[in-house]
Protein backbone atom coordinates (compact mmCIF):
# COMPACT_ATOMS: atom_id res chain seq x y z
CA UNK A 1 0.00 0.00 0.00
CA UNK A 2 1.39 3.66 -0.87
CA UNK A 3 0.43 4.70 2.81
CA UNK A 4 2.25 1.88 4.32
CA UNK A 5 5.53 2.65 1.75
CA UNK A 6 5.23 6.26 2.30
CA UNK A 7 6.59 5.36 6.33
CA UNK A 8 9.06 3.22 5.07
CA UNK A 9 12.88 5.12 6.62
CA UNK A 10 13.64 5.01 2.47
CA UNK A 11 11.06 7.24 2.04
CA UNK A 12 12.18 9.79 4.84
CA UNK A 13 15.56 10.37 3.74
CA UNK A 14 16.16 14.21 3.50
CA UNK A 15 17.11 15.70 0.72
CA UNK A 16 20.26 17.72 0.29
CA UNK A 17 19.57 20.97 1.84
CA UNK A 18 16.95 20.20 4.06
CA UNK A 19 17.39 21.77 7.37
CA UNK A 20 17.65 20.19 10.40
CA UNK A 21 15.72 22.69 12.27
CA UNK A 22 13.26 21.04 10.54
CA UNK A 23 13.48 18.30 12.72
CA UNK A 24 13.28 19.21 16.27
CA UNK A 25 9.60 20.71 15.73
CA UNK A 26 8.53 17.05 14.47
CA UNK A 27 9.78 15.72 17.16
CA UNK A 28 7.63 18.21 19.69
CA UNK A 29 4.64 17.41 17.88
CA UNK A 30 4.98 13.37 18.96
CA UNK A 31 6.15 14.73 22.93
CA UNK A 32 4.27 17.68 23.79
CA UNK A 33 1.33 15.07 22.62
CA UNK A 34 2.30 12.27 24.89
CA UNK A 35 3.27 14.40 27.50
CA UNK A 36 -0.48 14.64 28.15
CA UNK A 37 -0.19 11.03 30.07
CA UNK A 38 1.23 13.12 33.36
CA UNK A 39 -2.02 15.36 33.14
CA UNK A 40 -4.17 12.26 33.29
CA UNK A 41 -4.84 13.24 37.19
CA UNK A 42 -7.62 15.82 35.22
CA UNK A 43 -9.40 12.80 34.91
CA UNK A 44 -9.09 11.33 38.75
CA UNK A 45 -12.31 12.52 39.81
CA UNK A 46 -14.38 12.89 36.96
CA UNK A 47 -13.76 8.96 36.52
CA UNK A 48 -15.16 8.43 40.25
CA UNK A 49 -18.44 10.20 39.35
CA UNK A 50 -19.68 8.81 35.90
CA UNK A 51 -22.72 7.25 37.54
CA UNK A 52 -23.55 9.92 40.58
CA UNK A 53 -22.34 12.99 38.08
CA UNK A 54 -21.69 15.42 40.66
CA UNK A 55 -20.46 13.20 43.63
CA UNK A 56 -19.58 9.35 43.62
CA UNK A 57 -22.24 7.04 44.41
CA UNK A 58 -22.07 3.11 45.04
CA UNK A 59 -21.33 1.23 41.96
CA UNK A 60 -19.00 4.46 40.68
CA UNK A 61 -15.09 3.59 40.24
CA UNK A 62 -12.67 4.37 43.23
CA UNK A 63 -9.66 7.07 43.30
CA UNK A 64 -7.19 3.86 43.79
CA UNK A 65 -8.95 2.35 41.30
CA UNK A 66 -8.52 5.03 38.51
CA UNK A 67 -5.38 5.42 39.77
CA UNK A 68 -3.78 2.65 37.95
CA UNK A 69 -4.61 3.81 34.64
CA UNK A 70 -1.61 6.16 34.95
CA UNK A 71 0.90 3.43 36.68
CA UNK A 72 -0.79 1.16 33.72
CA UNK A 73 0.42 3.44 31.46
CA UNK A 74 3.85 4.66 32.66
CA UNK A 75 4.57 0.73 33.39
CA UNK A 76 3.56 -0.22 29.63
CA UNK A 77 6.01 2.91 28.33
CA UNK A 78 8.90 1.54 29.87
CA UNK A 79 8.16 -1.89 28.24
CA UNK A 80 7.12 -0.84 25.22
CA UNK A 81 9.74 1.30 24.51
CA UNK A 82 12.56 -1.44 25.47
CA UNK A 83 10.82 -3.74 23.50
CA UNK A 84 10.30 -2.16 20.48
CA UNK A 85 13.95 0.25 20.63
CA UNK A 86 15.69 -2.36 18.20
CA UNK A 87 12.59 -2.31 15.58
CA UNK A 88 12.33 1.32 15.83
CA UNK A 89 16.30 1.59 14.46
CA UNK A 90 15.40 -0.49 11.64
CA UNK A 91 11.86 1.02 10.86
CA UNK A 92 12.97 4.51 11.27
CA UNK A 93 11.23 7.64 12.78
CA UNK A 94 8.67 8.10 10.43
CA UNK A 95 7.00 4.52 11.20
CA UNK A 96 7.89 4.36 14.72
CA UNK A 97 6.05 8.13 15.24
CA UNK A 98 3.22 6.79 13.36
CA UNK A 99 2.94 4.11 14.95
CA UNK A 100 2.78 5.95 18.22
CA UNK A 101 0.08 8.55 17.03
CA UNK A 102 -2.24 5.33 16.15
CA UNK A 103 -1.51 3.89 19.47
CA UNK A 104 -2.03 6.73 21.70
CA UNK A 105 -5.01 7.96 20.04
CA UNK A 106 -6.70 4.37 20.11
CA UNK A 107 -5.99 4.40 23.54
CA UNK A 108 -8.55 7.38 23.91
CA UNK A 109 -10.54 6.00 21.49
CA UNK A 110 -11.00 2.51 23.44
CA UNK A 111 -11.73 4.49 26.66
CA UNK A 112 -14.84 6.20 25.23
CA UNK A 113 -16.03 2.73 25.22
CA UNK A 114 -15.02 1.73 28.91
CA UNK A 115 -16.84 5.49 29.50
CA UNK A 116 -19.95 4.54 27.79
CA UNK A 117 -20.41 1.08 29.03
CA UNK A 118 -18.74 1.63 32.51
CA UNK A 119 -16.38 -0.68 32.07
CA UNK A 120 -12.77 0.16 33.71
CA UNK A 121 -10.84 -3.11 32.36
CA UNK A 122 -11.74 -1.70 28.66
CA UNK A 123 -9.54 1.78 30.11
CA UNK A 124 -6.92 -0.10 31.33
CA UNK A 125 -6.85 -1.52 28.22
CA UNK A 126 -7.61 1.78 26.15
CA UNK A 127 -5.12 4.10 27.81
CA UNK A 128 -2.99 2.43 30.10
CA UNK A 129 -1.65 -0.68 27.68
CA UNK A 130 -2.51 0.46 23.97
CA UNK A 131 -1.53 3.78 24.91
CA UNK A 132 0.75 2.73 27.04
CA UNK A 133 2.59 1.17 23.99
CA UNK A 134 2.30 4.96 21.98
CA UNK A 135 3.86 6.45 24.96
CA UNK A 136 7.07 4.24 24.66
CA UNK A 137 7.43 4.34 21.01
CA UNK A 138 6.70 7.87 20.92
CA UNK A 139 9.35 8.80 23.23
CA UNK A 140 11.94 7.04 22.05
CA UNK A 141 11.17 7.51 18.42
CA UNK A 142 13.14 10.91 17.73
CA UNK A 143 16.30 10.42 19.70
CA UNK A 144 18.22 8.60 17.74
CA UNK A 145 17.45 10.46 14.74
CA UNK A 146 18.04 14.21 16.48
CA UNK A 147 21.58 12.91 17.73
CA UNK A 148 22.47 12.21 14.03
CA UNK A 149 21.22 15.67 12.78
CA UNK A 150 22.84 17.49 15.49
CA UNK A 151 26.25 15.36 16.31
CA UNK A 152 27.72 18.55 17.46
CA UNK A 153 24.75 19.71 19.95
CA UNK A 154 23.11 15.85 20.94
CA UNK A 155 22.09 17.57 24.88
CA UNK A 156 20.67 20.37 22.88
CA UNK A 157 18.17 18.79 20.28
CA UNK A 158 17.21 15.83 22.49
CA UNK A 159 16.77 17.98 25.40
CA UNK A 160 14.56 19.88 23.27
CA UNK A 161 12.02 17.22 22.40
CA UNK A 162 11.96 16.00 26.03
CA UNK A 163 11.19 19.45 27.12
CA UNK A 164 8.36 18.30 24.94
CA UNK A 165 7.18 15.83 26.98
CA UNK A 166 6.76 18.12 30.30
CA UNK A 167 5.28 20.62 27.83
CA UNK A 168 2.84 18.40 27.24
CA UNK A 169 1.35 17.54 30.63
CA UNK A 170 0.81 21.80 30.50
CA UNK A 171 -1.78 21.55 27.20
CA UNK A 172 -3.38 18.32 28.44
CA UNK A 173 -4.12 19.51 31.59
CA UNK A 174 -6.40 22.79 30.90
CA UNK A 175 -7.46 21.29 27.43
CA UNK A 176 -9.17 18.49 29.14
CA UNK A 177 -10.49 20.90 31.61
CA UNK A 178 -12.25 22.82 29.23
CA UNK A 179 -13.71 20.50 27.29
CA UNK A 180 -14.99 18.11 30.46
CA UNK A 181 -16.85 21.52 30.98
CA UNK A 182 -18.21 21.93 27.24
CA UNK A 183 -19.40 18.63 27.27
CA UNK A 184 -21.10 18.46 30.74
CA UNK A 185 -24.38 17.78 30.42
CA UNK A 186 -27.25 16.43 32.45
CA UNK A 187 -26.90 13.14 32.78
CA UNK A 188 -23.06 13.46 31.71
CA UNK A 189 -19.40 13.93 33.22
CA UNK A 190 -18.42 14.76 29.83
CA UNK A 191 -15.51 12.14 29.88
CA UNK A 192 -16.52 10.20 26.95
CA UNK A 193 -16.41 12.89 24.51
CA UNK A 194 -13.42 14.44 26.17
CA UNK A 195 -11.49 11.59 24.91
CA UNK A 196 -12.81 11.20 21.82
CA UNK A 197 -11.63 14.51 20.78
CA UNK A 198 -8.40 14.84 22.49
CA UNK A 199 -7.87 11.38 20.38
CA UNK A 200 -8.40 12.90 17.64
CA UNK A 201 -6.46 16.08 18.07
CA UNK A 202 -3.71 14.17 19.55
CA UNK A 203 -3.60 12.24 15.98
CA UNK A 204 -4.18 14.94 14.00
CA UNK A 205 -0.70 16.88 15.71
CA UNK A 206 1.03 13.69 16.20
CA UNK A 207 0.33 13.47 11.68
CA UNK A 208 2.57 17.05 11.50
CA UNK A 209 5.43 14.98 13.14
CA UNK A 210 5.09 12.27 10.96
CA UNK A 211 5.01 14.19 8.04
CA UNK A 212 7.73 16.53 8.70
CA UNK A 213 10.25 14.26 10.25
CA UNK A 214 13.10 13.23 8.00
CA UNK A 215 16.61 11.49 8.83
CA UNK A 216 19.64 12.72 7.05
CA UNK A 217 21.51 10.72 4.89
CA UNK A 218 24.85 8.36 5.42
CA UNK A 219 27.95 10.22 5.96
CA UNK A 220 25.79 13.83 6.17
CA UNK A 221 27.37 16.33 8.85
CA UNK A 222 26.10 20.24 9.86
CA UNK A 223 28.35 22.34 7.14
CA UNK A 224 31.14 23.80 8.95
CA UNK A 225 31.35 21.16 11.62
CA UNK A 226 34.25 19.11 12.13
CA UNK A 227 34.32 16.35 14.18
CA UNK A 228 36.90 17.46 17.23
CA UNK A 229 40.45 15.73 16.45
CA UNK A 230 40.85 15.22 19.57
CA UNK A 231 38.25 12.85 21.30
CA UNK A 232 37.20 12.88 24.94
CA UNK A 233 37.53 9.13 26.85
CA UNK A 234 34.16 9.47 27.62
CA UNK A 235 32.57 10.09 24.17
CA UNK A 236 33.07 6.93 22.19
CA UNK A 237 34.44 6.99 18.25
CA UNK A 238 32.55 3.32 18.44
CA UNK A 239 29.36 1.90 17.73
CA UNK A 240 28.01 -0.68 20.79
CA UNK A 241 24.69 -2.73 19.30
CA UNK A 242 21.71 -2.98 21.81
CA UNK A 243 21.71 -6.61 23.24
CA UNK A 244 25.98 -6.08 23.74
CA UNK A 245 25.54 -2.53 25.71
CA UNK A 246 22.32 -4.67 27.67
CA UNK A 247 25.57 -6.92 28.87
CA UNK A 248 27.98 -4.11 30.29
CA UNK A 249 28.49 -2.27 33.60
CA UNK A 250 27.96 1.18 31.84
CA UNK A 251 24.30 0.25 30.78
CA UNK A 252 22.95 -0.89 34.48
CA UNK A 253 24.97 2.10 36.11
CA UNK A 254 23.22 4.66 34.06
CA UNK A 255 19.88 2.39 34.58
CA UNK A 256 20.48 2.98 38.42
CA UNK A 257 21.12 7.22 37.68
CA UNK A 258 18.01 7.10 35.61
CA UNK A 259 16.07 5.41 38.75
CA UNK A 260 17.58 7.24 41.38
CA UNK A 261 17.19 10.31 39.71
CA UNK A 262 13.20 9.91 38.98
CA UNK A 263 12.53 8.05 41.88
CA UNK A 264 14.28 11.42 44.26
CA UNK A 265 12.29 14.00 42.35
CA UNK A 266 8.56 11.68 42.84
CA UNK A 267 9.53 12.21 46.69
CA UNK A 268 8.71 15.94 45.36
CA UNK A 269 6.25 15.67 42.91
CA UNK A 270 3.98 13.22 44.69
CA UNK A 271 4.05 14.95 48.03
CA UNK A 272 4.32 18.48 46.86
CA UNK A 273 1.04 20.53 47.32
CA UNK A 274 0.60 18.73 50.69
CA UNK A 275 3.73 19.06 51.82
CA UNK A 276 3.92 22.93 50.93
CA UNK A 277 0.71 23.55 53.04
CA UNK A 278 1.95 21.70 56.37
CA UNK A 279 5.41 23.01 56.20
CA UNK A 280 3.84 25.99 56.26
CA UNK A 281 0.89 25.80 57.83
CA UNK A 282 -1.94 28.82 57.57
CA UNK A 283 0.26 30.64 55.34
CA UNK A 284 0.51 28.82 52.22
CA UNK A 285 -3.42 27.57 51.57
CA UNK A 286 -4.95 24.72 49.12
CA UNK A 287 -4.98 27.47 46.04
CA UNK A 288 -1.11 28.65 46.39
CA UNK A 289 -0.53 25.26 47.04
CA UNK A 290 -2.04 24.48 43.02
CA UNK A 291 -0.20 27.18 42.30
CA UNK A 292 3.05 25.67 43.25
CA UNK A 293 2.48 22.62 41.46
CA UNK A 294 2.34 24.44 38.29
CA UNK A 295 5.52 26.38 39.19
CA UNK A 296 7.50 23.20 39.85
CA UNK A 297 6.47 21.26 36.33
CA UNK A 298 7.65 24.89 34.71
CA UNK A 299 10.99 24.24 35.74
CA UNK A 300 10.84 20.87 35.01
CA UNK A 301 10.30 21.67 31.73
CA UNK A 302 12.56 24.16 31.66
CA UNK A 303 15.09 22.04 33.23
CA UNK A 304 14.82 19.40 30.57
CA UNK A 305 16.19 22.12 27.84
CA UNK A 306 18.73 23.81 30.27
CA UNK A 307 20.22 21.05 32.01
CA UNK A 308 20.73 18.51 28.56
CA UNK A 309 21.91 21.74 26.39
CA UNK A 310 24.78 22.49 29.61
CA UNK A 311 25.77 18.83 29.13
CA UNK A 312 26.97 19.73 25.07
CA UNK A 313 29.26 22.13 27.21
CA UNK A 314 30.19 20.53 30.68
CA UNK A 315 29.61 16.89 29.72
CA UNK A 316 27.20 14.24 30.45
CA UNK A 317 29.03 12.83 33.74
CA UNK A 318 29.48 16.61 35.08
CA UNK A 319 26.14 17.12 34.58
CA UNK A 320 24.89 14.15 36.25
CA UNK A 321 27.05 14.82 39.41
CA UNK A 322 25.81 18.57 39.93
CA UNK A 323 22.61 16.43 39.82
CA UNK A 324 23.53 14.14 42.59
CA UNK A 325 25.56 16.45 44.53
CA UNK A 326 23.60 19.72 44.92
CA UNK A 327 20.41 17.50 44.92
CA UNK A 328 21.34 15.62 47.90
CA UNK A 329 22.29 18.20 50.20
CA UNK A 330 19.14 20.67 48.78
CA UNK A 331 17.34 17.39 49.53
CA UNK A 332 18.81 17.04 53.29
CA UNK A 333 18.63 20.84 53.47
CA UNK A 334 14.29 21.19 52.26
CA UNK A 335 13.21 20.86 55.42
CA UNK A 336 14.89 23.12 57.58
CA UNK A 337 13.36 25.20 55.21
CA UNK A 338 9.70 24.89 57.21
CA UNK A 339 7.44 27.14 59.77
CA UNK A 340 9.33 25.25 62.56
CA UNK A 341 12.58 26.12 61.54
CA UNK A 342 13.73 28.70 59.36
CA UNK A 343 10.05 29.13 58.12
CA UNK A 344 11.20 30.74 54.98
CA UNK A 345 8.51 29.76 51.93
CA UNK A 346 11.01 31.83 49.61
CA UNK A 347 13.54 29.46 50.22
CA UNK A 348 11.29 26.32 50.26
CA UNK A 349 10.08 27.51 46.73
CA UNK A 350 13.49 28.00 45.26
CA UNK A 351 15.04 24.84 46.21
CA UNK A 352 12.17 22.84 44.89
CA UNK A 353 12.44 24.37 41.84
CA UNK A 354 15.91 23.40 41.45
CA UNK A 355 15.42 20.24 42.78
CA UNK A 356 12.21 19.71 39.93
CA UNK A 357 14.66 21.32 36.99
CA UNK A 358 17.03 18.58 38.04
CA UNK A 359 14.15 15.68 37.83
CA UNK A 360 13.72 16.87 34.27
CA UNK A 361 17.16 17.25 33.21
CA UNK A 362 17.67 14.06 34.20
CA UNK A 363 15.25 12.67 32.01
CA UNK A 364 16.87 15.45 28.97
CA UNK A 365 20.41 14.40 28.99
CA UNK A 366 20.41 10.40 29.59
CA UNK A 367 20.34 10.16 25.73
CA UNK A 368 23.38 12.36 24.70
CA UNK A 369 24.65 10.16 27.72
CA UNK A 370 24.09 6.96 26.08
CA UNK A 371 25.34 8.30 22.93
CA UNK A 372 28.79 9.26 24.12
CA UNK A 373 28.78 5.69 25.71
CA UNK A 374 27.51 3.45 23.13
CA UNK A 375 27.46 5.53 20.06
CA UNK A 376 24.30 6.54 18.16
CA UNK A 377 24.08 2.78 16.24
CA UNK A 378 21.20 1.91 18.37
CA UNK A 379 20.94 4.30 20.92
CA UNK A 380 16.95 4.37 20.52
CA UNK A 381 16.68 0.66 21.22
CA UNK A 382 19.12 1.44 24.21
CA UNK A 383 17.56 4.11 25.62
CA UNK A 384 14.37 2.18 25.01
CA UNK A 385 15.81 -0.61 27.27
CA UNK A 386 16.96 2.06 29.63
CA UNK A 387 13.37 3.42 30.18
CA UNK A 388 12.25 0.94 31.97
CA UNK A 389 14.73 2.37 34.76
CA UNK A 390 11.63 5.12 34.38
CA UNK A 391 8.77 2.37 34.90
CA UNK A 392 10.49 1.25 38.05
CA UNK A 393 11.07 4.76 39.63
CA UNK A 394 7.42 5.48 38.76
CA UNK A 395 6.18 2.78 41.42
CA UNK A 396 9.17 2.57 43.66
CA UNK A 397 9.02 6.30 44.24
CA UNK A 398 5.38 6.42 44.59
CA UNK A 399 5.29 3.47 47.10
CA UNK A 400 8.48 4.28 48.57
CA UNK A 401 7.23 7.93 49.88
CA UNK A 402 3.89 6.68 50.97
CA UNK A 403 4.91 3.81 52.91
CA UNK A 404 7.74 5.42 54.84
CA UNK A 405 4.85 8.44 55.08
CA UNK A 406 2.41 6.26 56.44
CA UNK A 407 5.11 4.27 58.84
CA UNK A 408 5.88 7.93 60.56
CA UNK A 409 2.36 8.77 60.91
CA UNK A 410 1.61 5.36 62.56
CA UNK A 411 4.83 6.24 65.32
CA UNK A 412 3.16 9.38 66.03
CA UNK A 413 5.40 11.46 64.01
CA UNK A 414 3.79 14.78 62.92
CA UNK A 415 3.28 15.54 59.54
CA UNK A 416 5.63 18.23 59.26
CA UNK A 417 8.66 16.06 60.69
CA UNK A 418 7.27 12.99 58.66
CA UNK A 419 8.23 14.74 55.43
CA UNK A 420 12.07 15.52 56.76
CA UNK A 421 12.29 11.88 56.80
CA UNK A 422 11.16 11.06 53.27
CA UNK A 423 13.37 13.77 52.11
CA UNK A 424 16.76 12.76 53.43
CA UNK A 425 15.69 9.31 52.01
CA UNK A 426 15.56 10.97 48.77
CA UNK A 427 19.00 12.62 49.55
CA UNK A 428 20.51 8.88 50.03
CA UNK A 429 19.01 7.69 46.82
CA UNK A 430 20.97 10.39 45.26
CA UNK A 431 23.91 9.28 47.15
CA UNK A 432 23.49 6.05 45.25
CA UNK A 433 22.96 7.58 42.36
CA UNK A 434 26.56 9.62 42.43
CA UNK A 435 28.30 6.60 43.15
CA UNK A 436 26.95 4.98 40.11
CA UNK A 437 27.56 8.26 38.01
CA UNK A 438 30.94 8.08 39.73
CA UNK A 439 31.75 4.32 39.03
CA UNK A 440 30.90 4.72 34.74
CA UNK A 441 33.64 4.20 32.70
CA UNK A 442 34.38 4.63 28.93
CA UNK A 443 32.95 0.76 27.50
CA UNK A 444 35.37 -1.70 26.47
CA UNK A 445 36.82 -2.63 23.49
CA UNK A 446 35.27 -6.24 23.41
CA UNK A 447 31.59 -4.85 23.09
CA UNK A 448 32.45 -2.58 20.30
CA UNK A 449 30.86 -3.61 16.56
CA UNK A 450 33.33 -4.49 13.91
CA UNK A 451 34.10 -1.22 12.11
CA UNK A 452 32.31 -2.11 8.91
CA UNK A 453 28.21 -2.41 8.24
CA UNK A 454 26.61 -5.50 10.11
CA UNK A 455 24.33 -7.19 7.78
CA UNK A 456 21.55 -4.81 6.95
CA UNK A 457 18.17 -4.97 8.63
CA UNK A 458 15.83 -6.16 6.31
CA UNK A 459 13.81 -3.42 4.55
CA UNK A 460 16.04 -0.60 6.29
CA UNK A 461 19.04 0.96 5.44
CA UNK A 462 22.32 0.89 7.53
CA UNK A 463 22.07 3.17 10.53
CA UNK A 464 25.91 2.94 11.18
CA UNK A 465 27.60 6.12 10.63
CA UNK A 466 31.03 5.60 9.98
CA UNK A 467 33.64 6.96 12.61
CA UNK A 468 35.55 10.01 11.85
CA UNK A 469 38.91 10.66 11.26
CA UNK A 470 40.35 11.41 14.76
CA UNK B 1 23.02 23.94 7.90
CA UNK B 2 23.04 21.78 4.46
CA UNK B 3 24.89 18.78 3.88
CA UNK B 4 28.24 18.60 2.41
CA UNK B 5 27.93 17.06 -0.98
CA UNK B 6 28.26 18.68 -3.59
CA UNK B 7 25.82 19.66 -6.24
CA UNK B 8 22.60 21.61 -6.37
CA UNK B 9 20.95 21.46 -3.07
CA UNK B 10 17.62 23.17 -2.71
CA UNK B 11 17.70 24.64 0.75
CA UNK B 12 14.32 24.69 2.88
CA UNK B 13 13.32 27.81 3.06
CA UNK B 14 13.26 29.66 6.08
CA UNK B 15 9.38 30.93 5.84
CA UNK B 16 8.87 26.69 6.18
CA UNK B 17 10.92 26.25 9.62
CA UNK B 18 9.67 29.47 10.70
CA UNK B 19 6.14 28.28 10.13
CA UNK B 20 7.03 24.35 11.72
CA UNK B 21 8.34 26.01 14.74
CA UNK B 22 5.08 28.29 14.99
CA UNK B 23 2.46 25.01 14.93
CA UNK B 24 4.09 23.36 18.29
CA UNK B 25 5.30 26.76 19.55
CA UNK B 26 1.33 28.09 19.56
CA UNK B 27 -0.02 24.94 21.81
CA UNK B 28 3.20 24.72 23.79
CA UNK B 29 2.80 28.31 24.68
CA UNK B 30 -0.68 28.19 25.48
CA UNK B 31 -0.01 25.53 27.88
CA UNK B 32 2.73 27.43 29.60
CA UNK B 33 0.78 30.49 29.71
CA UNK B 34 -1.89 27.95 31.60
CA UNK B 35 0.10 26.77 33.91
CA UNK B 36 2.09 30.33 34.55
CA UNK B 37 -1.13 31.68 35.55
CA UNK B 38 -2.01 29.23 38.15
CA UNK B 39 1.62 29.61 39.12
CA UNK B 40 1.15 32.98 40.04
CA UNK B 41 -1.39 32.21 42.74
CA UNK B 42 1.55 30.82 44.94
CA UNK B 43 2.51 34.31 45.02
CA UNK B 44 -0.86 35.88 45.56
CA UNK B 45 -3.09 33.46 47.66
CA UNK B 46 -0.38 33.44 50.01
CA UNK B 47 -1.39 35.09 53.46
CA UNK B 48 2.37 36.90 53.76
CA UNK B 49 4.67 38.01 50.93
CA UNK B 50 6.85 35.65 49.43
CA UNK B 51 9.29 38.26 48.40
CA UNK B 52 11.77 37.26 50.90
CA UNK B 53 10.64 38.99 53.77
CA UNK B 54 10.66 37.46 56.74
CA UNK B 55 7.53 35.29 58.05
CA UNK B 56 7.19 35.27 61.90
CA UNK B 57 7.02 31.92 63.00
CA UNK B 58 3.31 31.06 64.80
CA UNK B 59 3.22 30.43 68.30
CA UNK B 60 2.85 26.87 69.08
Amino acid sequence: MALLSFLDRERSIAPPGYSRWLVPPAALAIHLSIGQAYAFSVFKIPLTQLLGISKSVPGDWKQSQVAWIFSLAIVVLGLSAATFGKWLEGAGPRKAMFASAVCFSSGFFVSVLGVHFHQLWVIYLGYGVIGGIGLGLGYISPVSTLIKWFPDRPGLSTGLAIMGFGGGAMIGSPLAVKLMAYFRAPGHVGVGRTFLVMGILYFVFMMFGVFTVRVPREGWQPEGWIAPAKSSAMITTRNVEVNAAFRTPQFWLLWIVLCMNVTAGIGIIEQASPMIQELFKGVVKPVAAAGFVGLLSLFNMGGRFFWASISDYIGRKATYFIFFALGGVLYYFLPQTGGDHLNNVRLFVTITCVLLSMYGGGFATIPAYLRDMFGTYNVSAIHGRLLTAWSTAGVLGPLLVNQIRESQLAQGVDKASAYQTVLHIMAGLLFIGFVANLLVRPVAEKYWMAEKSPAPVPGAASTLQQAPAR
Amino acid sequence: MTDQSSGASKKSSPALVLLAWVVVSIPAAWGVYNTGLNAVKLFTETSTSVSGKPITAPSK
